[in-house]
């Protein structure tokens, strides 16, 4: 079966081609993106309105491409997978409308996938894994720990009760004067940088000990800057400091639900998984524990539309397809 | 747990908040005061709580804290509590004016708007709030001033003292 998969929930609008005859094992043969960072640059961060707008003009020429690269014709297509939520409600509804066409139009079965199960799902565009595993979610719009069961069975274990952990570091790069996007500049920072200069706190929520949250880190931070040992302190100590606080925050939780679940495998997802340092600690945490880390590579960590043909395509070679009348949405639970 | 410390009659109201906690309970004060349609400008630095008072606002209108998370990402989240809230965060907008995002319909309807970084609107000065300005004055505690700009916050910010006395 080959299925075009659709992704626009936020700033990139993606297309891909993947053919799969068993849920989870697939050949990417086209992974394709319009990235917009030009667009939003300029405001420091995504600008809801620009993005869908522009993702008006890029979805027809993404797929498009995904096409050509793939080799295919739309009539060699077997069914189409687009993200219905959750995201930026303007910019979801530009790739769902047009999914929805291309299947109205040529009669293509079309299912509607959660941006999420999309990334609990990426590690399998390039591993053969068995289910159930424990995934991290780590982006600049999600922190959640997720067992996943089966196909279309996961389990929320946790998530974080105020910013996502790549805000974090978006906020706190900003806090020190160092630009966006944040991750990569922290990241970079830190590797020359001594972590256990400053003491910053390690917040665990009460009575939810799979839960996460960065708030109190990024005011930690905020006052530091403040303090009088600020000036005496190179950029890179603060980076590495503030940077192995969080991966501390990620990291203790995930070991716990890794043991509660007794999880051979651990999934490390999201944009924030191209951090170097928690790929590193997350991964000897693992070992040590005698488990394994598993994280995609980067283009499937990001967003990207084959995670999302992925997701769809189990429920496509069951004979699934969703009515033209689902909708868009930005909170969608999964 | 907290001390009023100066008063600017009528239009101005200022605490000085030991923690969180109390920071929250603010919040959960003029939360639960909210009829309908009004406009909250919460104010202050990165860190120093807003979204903090703002989990309290939630309080105040029946919802859950936790269902409060930074909005920063997604800019607007809605939630339904007692009365509908809008929880908008300006941040990643350095200069934004109330036509160029749609803003307009979220800011002036019949449900609760709480706007993070609300001094980032080109409009700002022109619009009738209650202004929530935080500031750091220590590690845990924070400085809470409250501003009524037009009638009808006049009115929510004396109610809002009397319940606090």
């Amino acid at each position: 079966m080959i299925v075009l998969g659709i992704e626009s929930s936020c700033d990139d609008a993606a297309a891909a081609v993947i053919e799969t005859n068993r849920p989870g094992v697939a050949i990417v043969r086209a992974n394709a993106i319009a990235g917009q960072d030009d667009i939003h640059r300029p405001y420091g961060g995504v600008v809801p309105e620009l993005a869908s707008r522009n993702h008006i003009l890029t979805i027809e020429p993404v797929v498009q491409r995904a096409l050509a690269v793939a080799g295919c014709q739309l009539s060699d297509i077997d069914g189409i997978a687009v993200t219905r939520g959750p995201g930026l409600v303007g910019s979801l509804l530009v790739g769902l409308m047009y999914a929805k066409g291309l299947s109205q139009a040529t009669g293509i079965p079309l299912v509607g996938v959660n941006h999420l199960e999309g990334h609990l799902l990426a590690p399998l565009l390039e591993n053969e894994l068995t289910m159930p595993y424990l995934a991290l979610v780590v982006s600049g719009g999600h922190t959640a720990l997720f067992e996943v069961q089966a196909f279309g069975r996961y389990r929320r274990l946790g998530a974080t009760r105020d910013d996502a952990a790549g805000e974090a570091f978006d906020k706190v790069a900003k806090l020190m004067g160092l630009g966006y996007p944040g991750g990569k500049i922290i990241d970079e920072l830190a590797r020359r940088g001594n972590p256990k200069r400053i003491r910053l706190p390690r917040a665990r929520v009460k009575r939810a000990p799979l839960d996460f949250s960065f708030s109190g880190l990024k005011t930690a931070v905020a006052l530091f800057l403040r303090s009088e040992g600020a000036p005496s302190t190179s950029e890179s100590d603060l980076a590495a400091s503030f940077q192995e606080a969080v991966v501390d925050m990620l990291v203790r939780p995930t070991i716990a639900a890794a043991r509660e679940l007794d999880a051979e495998t651990i999934v490390l997802t999201g944009g924030v998984a191209a951090n170097s340092r928690l790929r590193e600690r997350l991964s000897a945490a693992a070992a040590a524990d005698g488990r394994r880390l598993v994280a995609p590579s980067f283009k499937y960590c990001t967003d990207n539309a084959a995670m999302i043909a992925i997701a769809g395509s189990y429920r496509l070679l069951r004979g699934e397809a969703d009515p033209l009348s689902i909708d868009a949405q930005a909170n969608l639970p999964l | 747990m907290e001390t009023e410390v100066s008063t600017h009659p009528n239009t101005s109201f200022v605490i000085d908040s030991s923690s969180s906690r109390a920071t929250k309970m603010w919040g959960r004060r003029l939360g639960s005061l909210l009829e309908g349609g009004e406009l909250l400008a919460l104010i202050g630095e990165l860190g120093v709580g807003k979204t903090c008072f703002i989990k309290g606002i939630a309080l105040g209108l029946n919802l859950r804290e936790e269902d409060i998370l930074s909005p920063t990402f997604t800019m607007i989240q809605e939630h339904r509590g007692r009365l509908p809230l809008f929880h908008i965060d300006l941040y990643r907008l350095d200069r934004v004016g109330l036509d160029d995002l749609g803003l307009r319909e979220y800011l002036f309807s019949e449900s609760i708007a709480a706007v993070e970084w609300f001094e980032r609107l080109q409009e700002a000065s022109a619009i009738d709030r209650l202004s929530v300005k935080i500031s750091y004055t220590g590690a845990n505690s924070r400085r809470i001033e409250f501003t009524a700009v037009g009638e009808r916050y006049v009115s929510l910010l004396m109610r809002l003292r009397s319940r606090s006395a």
